[in-house]
C-alpha cells in the first residue's frame, strides 16, 4: 500500500517548502493588517519549532526528517532568483536535517503571543520568545516554473538516496499566478517523481489579501471561482488515504478525493493547510 | 512674474489623515511640514513663483480645487518666494529635537516655524483629470505671462491610488503646456500609511512595480535629469540610472529628500540669465565660438530632462510665448493613434531624444507584455520528459524585462520622428479650458462625477422576463454579452448541465419537492420574550437581517448547501452582534420565501417581537450552539476561542420569492422603531442577505417600499451566489464583475455607510464603495457600526 513508509531514521521524511517571496506579498493577508510574508514566515517558523520538538527525545533531536525551504523572487531585471529561504549557519544549503534545523535558528525573536484568558473568555497577550529561521522576503515577480524545476532536481537526488523512504511532500505557498510559463507541466513532473512508497505529493497553498471565503481541500473544481483556483488544482496531488482520515478526524468536512489545495488562505488556514499537510505522514502524529 | 515657478499640489482625500509610515502626524500634516519647510530654505535664493493647490470635494460632492495660500495672499495663485518669505500666514513655535555636539546629548528645542498655507482633508476625493486640467491651464497662463527660462516644476503628493481612475490619462492636459525650456517637469509623491511596507523610490523601469494604478503612475511622472541625480545623492538617495520622479509608500525623510531637488533647481536659477537663455534658443552655429563656451558655463548642461535639442529655426526663436514642439514628456490618453509623418518638414524638429517615458503606445505595449506573461504558452514537453524552465522567454511571447525594454527603444525610436510643426499632429488632445469656478455649466460632463445613490425605483424598469437582465456598458453604451457567452459555455459543460435556467424555473408544486421535504420556517418553541428593563441609553440604530430563503432548485444539492451557508452565516452574523451588544442597536430578523402551497410568507416573530436590543439577543434565543473559532496565536499556531450561534429559527429553503412583502414587512418594523422614541442618531441599516434569485422588476417594486419611510434607510445587500463568483467586498465601481445580475442588484444597493472614514484604513475600502459584499464574511459591518457611532454627531 501506498504512502505507508513509516517514517525514522533509517527511512527519512522530506518535507519541501518553496515559497512565493514576490513583491506582492507585501500585500496585507486575508484584510488583516499583516503582510502576507510576514504571516508567512511566522507560520514556517512556528512549524519548524514544532518539528524539532517533536522530534526531540532523551538522546537530543532525532534525525528523522530532512527538510528544505526555498524562496523564489526576480531580480530587477527579471532574473529569477531561487535559493534557500534559511539564513545563519545553515544559509546556502539546500536541504538540512531537523537536528541542524533544531540547533541553528538565525536568532530568537520576541514576540506578542496571544492566549486566552480563562476567567473572561477574552484573550490577551504575554511576551514570549521564538526562533527564527526564515525572514520574509518580497520583491520582483513570480518565476513559478523554475522554482518546480529546481525542486525537481533536488527531490530527484534525495529519492535516489532515499527511495525506500515515504515520498517527499512538497508545500508551495503562493499568491499569485506563475509569470514565467505555464507551471501545470513543472508541477506534474515533480509529481511523477516517486520512492517505492509512492509519488512525491504536492500541495499547494494561495493566500489571499481578501477575507473571501476559502477553499481547503477540494474533490472537485466544480465552484472553485477562477482560472487560477482551477490551476492550483490541476497542479495539486490527491490527498493519500491517511491524511484523508486525518483530516477527517480534525473535522474537515472533506469528500473522497479532495485534493492537497487550499485557495483564498487566510493565517488560520495557513496554519491548518501546514498542519493537514504534513502531520498525517506516518509516524509524524 | 519670476522666470521659473514651482507648484505644490496636495491632495486632500480623506485618506490623507491617516498617520505617515513611520512618523507620528498625518500625511497632510507632514506634506505641509516638508512644503512650508522647503519654502523656507528658499530665502536667499532667486525668486521663482510658487502655487500650493489644494483638492478635494466637499459634503455636497462639489469640487474645492484652488490656492491654498492664507493671509495676505488668501486667493491669490501664484506668489513670488521672496514675497512669501516675507509674509508668512503666521509663525507656529515647534519643538526641534538638538544634539549638543560636545554631549551629545539630544534636546528639544523650540524654535519658530513659519506657515504659509493652510490644508485640511476633504470627505471625498476629486478625480485627477479636473486637477491636471486645472493645473494645465494655470501653468499655461504663467507661461504666457512669464518668460521662463526653465520649465515649471510640480510636486503631486496623492494619497491612496484607485484602480480604474487612470492617473496617466488624467496628466495627459500638462503635455499640452511647453515652455521654451521644454514641458512641465512633474514628481509624483505618495506616503505610505504602513512601516512594514518599504518605499518604491524613483523607480527606472514600470515592471516591477505593483500591478495597476502604481504601475501606471509611473508613466505619470517624469524622468530625473543630472542635477536632479545630484541634489538626491547629496541627501542619501541613490536612483539608478533613467529613473523618474516617483515615490510611492514614502515616508516623511523621502518628501524632505524630494523637495531637495527644488533647493538646487533655485541655486542653478541665479546661473541662467535671460539673456543666456535667449541665446540657447538660438542656432548655435550661428554664435561665436566663444558665446557658446559662455553660454555652455551658464546653462548647466542637460539641467532638465527634455533634452532639448538647440537646433532651432531663427523664426521660432523670435518669439517667445511662441513654444516650442517637442514630444512631451507626458502619455497620451489611451488608446493613442500613432501620426503619420512626414521627415521633410519645414521646421527641423528638436526632440527629446533620451526621454524615458514612453508614449501611450509604448505604455500599452508594456501593459501588454505585462498581460501575456499571465497568459504564456504551454512548454511543449510532456510531464515524463526532461523539464526546463523556459529560458528565452520572449520566444515564447512572454514580457521578460529585456524584450519589454527593447520594444520601449524601439517605440521611442519611432515617435521620435513625429513633426511638431502643426499642433494638428501633436501627439495631444486639443487643450480643454475649464470653469475654475465651477459651477452648473462647468465642464465636467465628459468625466464621471460622484454619482448620488441610485434611486430606489429606477425610472426605467429594467427587463422583466428574466433576472438574468442585460443592462448598457455604463463605459461603451452597448449592451453586455458577456455573460451570455458564459451561460452558452456553462450550458455546454455536461457538469453544470444539471443547474436549471432560473427564467425556466418551474411554480410551485407539491409533487416537485423531494421526498421528505418540509417547508418551515418557525420560531423555536423555547425562544424566550425579553422583557427589556429601562436602561437609559438611547438606541442609535436598527440592524434589519432581511433573509431570503429562496433557492434555484430545490431538487439540487449544491442549492440546500448554499442555503445552509446563508443560514449559518446569519446565525453567525446574530451572535456577534450579541457578542459585541453594549445595548447600543436593535435587531430585527425577517424571513421571507414561498411557501409549498405557493402563498408567500413572511416571518419576522422569531425574536419574541419586532425588534430587540443587541444586549438581549442571547437571552432570547430558543438554542444557543456553542462553537469554536480559530484565531492565530502570534506566533505561527492557533488559538480556540469559544463561541456561540444563536438560532431563533427551524429554517428550510423554498423556490425564488418575490421580495416584496419581505421588504414590506421590514418597513413596517422601521416605522414601529422610529414611533417608539424620537432619539434615535443614525439611520437603520437593511441588510438583505440573499443568492439574488428573483425577477429584477420585482425586486424593484420591494425597493419601492422603502420609500414609504420618510427617514433614511441604509439599504445594504449579503449576495452567495449559486454559481462559483470570487468574493467580492464594498466594489466602488461596476468592474468587479461581468455578472450582470450581481452588477444590477450593486446599482440597487447605497453606498457604504461610514465608508469616507474607513477608505484607507481598512483594505479595499475607498471613498466611493457600496455596502454589497459577495461570498465573504460581512465583518465590515461591524466597523461601519463603529465608525458610525464615533464620528457622526450626535443629534
Amino acid at each position: 500500500m501506498a504512502y505507508s513508509q513509516e517514517i525514522s531514521r533509517h527511512n527519512k521524511a522530506c518535507f519541501l517548502f518553496l515559497l512565493d517571496q514576490s513583491y506582492s506579498m507585501e500585500e496585507p493577508l486575508g484584510a488583516s493588517q499583516n503582510r502576507k510574508c510576514d504571516e508567512l514566515v511566522s507560520a514556517l517558523n512556528g512549524w519548524l519549532q514544532n518539528m524539532a520538538i517533536r522530534a526531540s527525545g532523551d538522546s537530543g533531536i532525532k534525525d528523522w526528517m530532512d527538510i528544505g525551504v526555498f524562496g523564489y523572487r526576480t531580480d530587477q531585471i527579471g532574473n529569477p532568483i531561487i535559493e534557500s529561504a534559511l539564513r545563519g549557519p545553515l544559509a546556502g544549503r539546500s536541504i538540512v536535517s531537523i537536528s541542524d534545523i533544531g540547533m541553528n535558528p538565525i536568532r530568537i525573536d520576541q514576540r506578542m503571543q496571544v492566549i486566552p484568558d480563562e476567567e473572561t473568555g477574552e484573550v490577551f497577550q504575554i511576551p514570549c520568545e521564538v526562533p527564527i529561521w526564515v525572514d520574509p522576503v518580497a520583491e520582483g515577480g513570480t518565476p513559478m516554473c523554475h522554482m518546480f524545476y529546481h525542486a525537481h532536481e533536488l527531490l530527484s537526488v534525495w529519492i535516489q538516496e532515499h527511495p525506500f523512504s515515504f515520498p517527499p511532500i512538497v508545500v508551495h505557498i503562493t499568491d499569485g499566478e506563475s509569470q514565467d510559463g505555464d507551471p501545470i507541466p513543472y508541477a506534474r513532473a515533480l509529481t511523477n517523481l516517486a520512492t517505492n512508497d509512492g509519488n512525491v505529493l504536492l500541495f499547494n497553498c494561495h493566500l489571499s489579501m481578501a477575507a473571501n471565503d476559502s477553499f481547503m481541500f477540494p474533490a472537485t473544481p466544480n465552484g472553485l471561482p477562477d482560472q487560477l483556483a482551477f490551476n492550483l488544482f490541476e497542479m495539486s496531488s490527491v490527498l493519500p488515504e491517511t491524511f484523508y482520515q486525518h483530516a477527517v478526524m480534525e473535522g474537515f468536512p472533506l469528500q473522497p478525493g479532495a485534493r492537497g489545495m487550499a485557495f483564498n488562505a487566510d493565517m488560520v488556514c495557513l496554519i491548518q493547510f501546514l498542519n493537514m499537510g504534513t502531520q498525517a505522514a506516518p509516524g509524524l502524529r | 512674474m519670476n522666470k521659473a515657478c514651482v507648484v505644490f499640489l496636495i491632495e486632500e482625500a480623506p485618506s490623507m489623515r491617516m498617520r505617515i509610515a513611520e512618523g507620528t502626524h498625518s500625511k497632510l500634516e507632514s506634506i505641509s511640514t516638508a512644503i512650508n519647510s522647503a519654502i523656507r530654505q528658499m530665502d536667499g535664493l532667486p525668486p521663482m513663483d510658487v502655487a500650493v493647490i489644494g483638492y478635494h470635494r466637499n459634503l455636497s460632492g462639489e469640487p474645492e480645487l484652488g490656492s491654498r495660500f492664507g493671509g495676505k495672499f488668501t486667493g491669490k495663485v501664484w506668489v513670488s518666494s521672496d514675497d512669501l518669505i516675507a509674509n508668512p500666514l503666521r509663525i507656529e513655535s515647534r519643538t526641534r529635537k538638538s544634539m549638543d555636539p560636545a554631549t551629545r546629548l539630544v534636546t528639544p528645542v523650540q524654535v519658530d516655524f513659519p506657515v504659509w498655507f493652510e490644508t485640511e482633508c476633504g470627505p471625498g476625493k476629486l478625480e485627477h483629470i479636473h486637477v491636471f486640467r486645472y493645473l494645465a491651464e494655470m501653468l499655461q497662463e504663467w507661461a504666457e505671462a512669464a518668460q521662463p527660462i526653465l520649465p515649471p516644476l510640480v510636486f503631486s503628493f496623492l494619497a491612496d491610488l484607485q484602480p480604474g481612475n487612470s492617473i496617466a490619462n488624467a496628466v495627459v492636459p500638462l503635455g499640452s503646456v511647453s515652455t521654451p525650456q521644454g514641458f512641465p517637469v512633474l514628481f509624483q509623491f505618495h506616503a505610505g500609511t504602513y512601516a512594514n511596507v518599504p518605499a518604491i523610490k524613483y523607480p527606472s523601469v514600470p515592471q516591477f512595480l505593483p500591478y495597476g494604478p502604481v504601475q501606471e503612475l509611473f508613466f505619470a511622472c517624469s524622468p530625473l535629469s543630472e542635477p536632479m541625480f545630484s541634489a538626491l545623492r547629496q541627501n542619501q538617495e541613490f536612483p539608478s540610472h533613467g529613473a523618474k520622479g516617483l515615490v510611492h509608500n514614502g515616508r516623511m525623510i523621502d518628501i524632505v529628500r524630494m523637495l531637495s531637488i527644488l533647493k538646487t533647481i533655485q541655486t542653478q536659477l541665479g546661473t541662467l540669465t535671460p539673456e543666456s537663455s535667449e541665446k540657447a534658443q538660438g542656432t548655435p552655429e550661428a554664435m561665436p565660438e566663444k558665446t557658446q563656451a559662455a553660454e555652455k558655463m551658464a546653462m548647466p548642461e542637460n539641467a532638465f530632462p527634455p533634452a532639448f535639442s538647440p537646433t532651432r529655426s531663427p523664426e521660432l526663436s523670435t518669439e517667445k510665448t511662441k513654444t516650442p514642439q517637442m514630444a512631451s514628456p507626458f502619455p497620451s490618453p489611451l488608446p493613442a493613434a500613432r501620426t503619420e509623418h512626414s521627415l521633410s518638414s519645414s521646421i527641423e524638429r528638436a526632440v527629446p531624444l533620451n526621454l524615458n517615458v514612453p508614449h501611450s503606445s509604448e505604455s500599452a505595449a508594456i501593459s501588454q507584455s505585462l498581460a501575456e506573461k499571465n497568459v504564456s504558452e504551454m512548454p511543449e514537453n510532456s510531464p515524463s520528459a526532461e523539464i526546463g524552465p523556459a529560458q528565452e522567454t520572449s520566444d515564447a511571447g512572454e514580457a521578460d524585462p529585456q524584450s519589454v525594454q527593447r520594444s520601449i527603444q524601439t517605440d521611442s525610436q519611432g515617435t521620435s520622428e513625429i513633426p511638431a510643426d502643426d499642433s494638428a499632429r501633436s501627439p495631444f488632445p486639443p487643450q480643454t479650458r475649464i470653469n475654475r469656478d465651477f459651477t452648473e455649466d462647468s465642464s465636467f460632463d465628459d468625466v464621471p462625477r460622484i454619482t448620488p445613490l441610485p434611486p430606489r425605483i429606477p425610472k426605467e424598469p429594467l427587463p422583466a422576463e428574466s433576472t438574468k437582465i442585460q443592462l448598457p456598458n455604463l463605459l461603451t453604451g452597448e449592451i453586455n454579452s458577456i455573460f451570455d457567452d458564459f451561460d452558452r459555455a456553462e450550458d455546454e459543460d455536461d457538469s453544470l448541465a444539471d443547474i436549471p435556467s432560473v427564467e425556466n424555473l418551474p411554480e410551485v408544486k407539491s409533487e416537485i419537492v423531494p421526498h421528505g421535504f418540509k417547508y418551515c420556517c418557525d420560531a423555536l418553541p423555547d425562544n424566550k420574550i425579553i422583557g427589556e428593563p429601562e436602561t437609559g441609553i438611547p438606541r442609535q440604530s436598527l440592524l434589519v437581517l432581511l433573509v431570503d430563503r429562496s433557492v434555484s432548485d430545490l431538487m439540487y444539492r449544491p442549492a440546500h448547501e448554499i442555503w445552509n451557508r446563508r443560514l449559518e452565516k446569519t446565525r453567525f452574523m446574530l451572535g456577534e452582534i450579541s457578542r459585541r451588544g453594549r445595548g447600543r442597536y436593535d435587531v430585527a430578523l425577517v424571513f421571507y420565501g414561498k411557501e409549498q402551497d405557493g402563498s408567500m410568507s413572511v416571518v419576522s416573530d422569531t425574536l419574541g417581537s419586532s425588534f430587540i436590543c443587541d444586549k438581549y439577543l442571547a437571552g432570547a434565543a430558543g438554542r444557543v450552539e456553542p462553537m469554536m473559532v480559530h484565531i492565530p496565536n502570534g506566533i505561527g499556531g492557533l488559538l480556540s476561542l469559544p463561541r456561540k450561534k444563536l438560532s431563533f429559527t427551524e429554517c428550510s429553503p423554498t423556490y425564488p420569492a418575490n421580495p416584496t412583502p419581505g421588504f414590506e414587512r421590514a418597513v413596517e418594523i422601521i416605522q414601529e422603531w422610529y414611533a417608539v422614541s424620537s432619539r434615535k442618531i443614525l439611520p437603520p441599516v437593511l441588510l438583505h442577505i440573499t443568492s439574488g434569485q428573483f425577477q429584477m422588476e420585482h425586486f424593484d417594486d420591494a425597493l419601492g417600499k422603502l420609500n414609504q419611510v420618510d427617514m433614511p434607510i441604509c439599504f445594504q445587500q449579503w449576495i452567495f451566489t449559486e454559481r462559483p463568483h470570487p468574493g467580492i467586498c464594498c466594489p466602488n465601481d461596476e468592474m468587479f464583475t461581468t455578472d450582470q445580475t450581481l452588477l444590477a442588484l450593486w446599482e440597487r444597493t447605497d453606498a457604504l455607510p461610514a465608508r469616507e472614514f474607513l477608505a484607507g484604513v481598512r483594505p479595499g475600502i475607498h471613498e466611493e464603495s457600496r455596502g454589497m459584499v459577495v461570498n465573504m464574511d460581512f465583518d465590515v459591518l461591524f466597523e461601519v457600526l463603529d465608525t458610525m457611532a464615533q464620528k457622526m454627531p450626535q443629534s
